[in-house]
């Protein structure tokens, strides 16, 4: 114990002397990262509040259906903090170089896994457990909740919810790094993937909320009792399901049916954290050593479509930019966490992309239009944004410590910084452009948005790839090697508030213009093209004002000494 | 070839380099000595770019490498303290990404590639990633990057990492054979027998500030008048 205690305490020193350091750019930058966090939380409370009283208040969907909602979000939630403590879990546990220090000294291995445990999962848990915290304000503010009630919450069901998705995840990686072992890395990752994804599939399918709005009127004022029979079986093994009757039962005042699902949560988690640390105690050592075997390659050899990418291959362009695009190709294409990442967003893209495709619009309130194509377009924006951080954020970080080469070569730093843009804004724009066309289809006859739709993309993706390229480069950590630890740094949780209040921008501008023209197809009422117009140009006039700004600060971190 | 003017180079309140002048010429092999900390890497991380000078200037080859960087860099060689490599790429294939950002032409760079890959003894390995190198083969191959554009001036700090016997007695003679085609070492080392071996003049930092600057001969005078050896002197001259 006492070891155990003397590392966590060292780790946590090292923390705070990160954060709380007494350089002026250090706490000035911290107390950016306050602010800006601090304004997160505050919109998200005031948008779960407005969510929470708008649905019970204003649409009438009674208590029940909202925590039926609130599962299924719930659900999201947990499935979003599971792959990420298992993602992140695959560099804590087996890339780390800490594993390798603690191993040289008399510490047992399973107090070494423990305090990789806890690092993975505050590391990877506490961005989401502020926004659950935030979530869970909002919520609790409109049925005027006591202090305690928070307290209690937070203690007994959030931080036990989340430890429970982060204790499974590490489990099934351990698992999956033994299996690793004896069977081809790839074929198990997509295995993996696969299984995630039938499991949301079958998820949504089986609790189907769009069955449960569309017919609640026919069995109305008995709604409760008709949504109960909509519960799937396996629904009461379902940690979502716990937490949203808890909230159900007390919101209601009825603490004590509260109770038993509060203690079955907790109980659960303590089993699933037993469990790991069973798991671990057997596995963890062996699969640590044969994950030192699996990190040897072989280098295959060149296939005739990758020999045109080859360096040894002949090129149109000039040698500096041929060697810089074709390092970035190759850098990206052999870091497992790089094609997976694109493949597991190519995916999300075709399920959205097919689901909006098939969407019958029908014209009927403008109000009602407006906010339905805004909201695709914000969806929009939230996956473009999405894409930037992951995969544009990361770039200059991924130079590593190996940017000595670019810096005592005789080249422009601009240049790199240039040809990194572009590469990551003709990445974007064709996401941008391609999710962008095909949400706007079914309003394909309606030239004029379709035009807004591309042209706000267009915009967008311009700043995004900016912003993110910049605050890339100033908060450069060219020591982590690991692209998806610098995609959820603190300075990547910053840079992504900074992408969610820009892409606020386009709704707002639009919304007037796009409403008009809605009651003009509806109501025929007159229309101006104008409107439309400028809200466009003021779109690209600040994005390029935010990318200029962005480029500038980021090249002059990119040339600071290194 | 180097020139190093009232170089200072500061870290907040931290003086690292203070005032540093010196000048390697053509065909010299230069040593630079001093303890831990004493501002070593930092002069060599202003020399080739890496930091801005606080106050100061350096010139190579003529151009001052803050003014004139890309042609103070199209003959300048650097081996850093570590050999930090794209993990991802072959060992041939950062050869190519260097030569690149030097501008070789890709069939130069061809035949240079295989002279030096074959004179550094790297065989089969270079067609391996170069995150499954030792320490020792991560140093063979930023050498053999910094050689491929026939660099005038080389800077290179800490030269013996890893490198075994065999590898170090290669080195040591592809840098010697520079000096003597009349190109400029500047050397960082914390290996006083290689500093004897291979430098025709040294200098001692020591706080950033050089406390000895002369040839090997003036440097063996010194040594006389303590026991004989150059641990006794830089000893001497670093003590605290």
């Amino acid at each position: 114990m006492r070891q155990f205690l003397i590392v966590m305490r060292f780790k946590l020193l090292a923390g705070l002397k990160s954060v709380f350091g007494i350089r002026r750019d250090v706490v000035t930058r911290e107390l950016a990262s306050f602010l800006v966090l601090a304004g997160f939380s505050v919109a998200i409370f005031l948008f779960a509040r407005f969510v929470t009283s708008y649905l019970l208040n204003d649409a009438h969907i009674g208590l029940f259906l909202f925590h039926r909602f609130l599962s299924m979000v719930l659900f999201v939630f947990f499935l979003t903090i599971n792959l990420g403590n298992m993602i992140v879990a695959y560099s804590t546990l087996y890339k780390s170089d800490e594993v390798g220090f603690l191993l040289t000294h008399p510490i047992s291995f399973e107090k070494i896994f423990i305090i990789k445990f806890l690092d993975n999962f505050f590391h990877s848990s506490s961005t989401l457990f502020i926004v659950g915290v935030s979530v869970l304000a909002g919520y609790g503010s409109v049925f005027n909740m006591p202090l305690t009630f928070y307290l209690f919450v937070m203690v007994a069901m959030v931080i036990p919810f989340m430890l429970l998705a982060a204790a499974l995840a590490v489990t099934l990686l351990l698992g999956l790094m033994k299996l690793a072992t004896k069977m081809n890395v790839r074929r198990l990752i997509m295995g993996l993937l696969i299984g995630y994804l039938a499991l949301v599939y079958f998820y949504f399918r089986f609790t189907n909320p769009m069955q449960l709005t569309e017919q609640v009127m026919k069995f109305y004022p008995d709604v409760n009792e008709y949504f109960s029979q909509f519960d799937p079986k396996f629904a009461a093994y379902l940690p979502n399901h716990w937490l949203a009757d808890s909230l159900y039962f007390f919101v209601r005042g009825d603490t004590g049916a509260a109770i038993p699902y509060v203690a079955v949560l907790i109980l659960a988690t303590l089993g699933s954290v037993l469990l790991c640390l069973l798991v671990a105690a057997r596995l963890y050592y062996p699969t640590w050593v044969s994950s030192r075997e699996l990190l040897l390659h072989k280098p295959s050899p060149l296939s005739k479509p990758t020999r045109l990418l080859a360096f040894q291959s002949p090129s149109f362009v000039d040698p500096q930019t041929e060697v810089l695009l074709k390092k970035d190709f190759w850098q990206f294409f052999r870091e497992p966490s790089q094609w997976l990442h694109l493949l597991i967003l190519f995916f999300l893209i075709v399920v959205f992309v097919t689901s909006i495709v098939t969407l019958k619009l029908k014209m009927t309130l403008p109000f009602l239009q407006t906010v339905s194509y805004l909201i695709v377009m914000t969806f929009n924006g939230f996956l473009i944004a999405s894409v930037a951080l992951r995969f544009v954020f990361p770039v200059i970080s991924l130079e590593g410590q190996a940017f000595w080469s670019i810096r005592s070569a005789p080249i422009r730093l601009r240049k790199v910084y240039w040809l990194k843009f572009i590469v990551g804004l003709t990445f974007v724009l064709v996401v941008a452009e391609f999710l962008s066309f095909l949400s706007s289809y079914p309003l394909r006859e309606h030239s004029r948005l379709l035009l807004a739709t591309l042209g706000g993309s267009f915009a967008l993706s311009i700043g995004l790839v900016a912003l993110n390229l910049g605050a890339g480069a100033y908060f450069a950590d060219y020591r982590e090697k690991n692209p998806i630890r610098i995609a959820s740094s603190q300075g990547a949780s910053l840079t992504f508030l900074l992408d969610l209040g820009f892409l606020i921008l386009p709704v707002l501008l639009l919304f007037i213009p796009v409403h008009r023209y809605f009651e003009h197809i509806i109501f025929g009422r007159p229309y101006a093209e104008a409107p439309l117009f400028i809200a466009l140009g003021t779109v690209f006039i600040i994005s390029a004002f935010i990318a200029t700004i962005a480029s500038f600060a980021g090249l002059r971190s990119f040339e600071r000494d290194f | 070839m180097i020139e190093l003017k009232n170089l200072t180079k500061k870290f907040g309140d931290f003086t690292a380099v203070d005032d540093l002048s010196l000048r390697v010429d053509a065909g010299e092999f230069f040593g630079f000595l001093g303890p831990n900390g004493a501002g070593k890497t930092t002069t060599i991380k202003v020399m080739t770019g890496l930091y801005a000078p606080t106050s100061g200037e350096v010139q190579i080859n003529g151009h001052d490498i803050q003014r004139e960087p890309l042609r103070a860099k199209e003959r300048l060689g650097y081996v850093p303290d570590m050999p930090f490599l794209y993990e991802k790429l072959t060992g041939r294939e950062f050869l190519f990404f260097k030569g690149g950002l030097f501008g070789i032409a890709k069939r130069t760079l061809q035949s240079r590639i295989e002279e030096l890959v074959y004179r550094f003894e790297m065989g089969d390995w270079i067609d391996k990633r170069t995150e499954d190198y030792s320490q020792g083969m991560r140093q063979r191959l930023t050498i053999v990057a910094t050689l491929l554009h026939d660099p005038k001036v080389i800077i290179i700090d800490e030269l013996m990492v890893g490198l075994d016997p065999r590898s170090a007695r290669i080195v040591k003679d592809a840098l010697k054979e520079r000096t003597r085609a009349g190109g400029a070492v500047f050397m960082s080392t914390h290996s006083l027998p290689t500093a004897e071996e291979l430098c025709d003049r040294i200098g001692i930092i020591h706080h950033g500030k050089l406390v000895f600057l002369d040839t090997l001969s003036k440097l063996r005078e010194q040594k006389q008048r303590l026991d004989g050896t150059l641990e006794s002197l830089f000893l001497e001259l670093t003590k605290a």
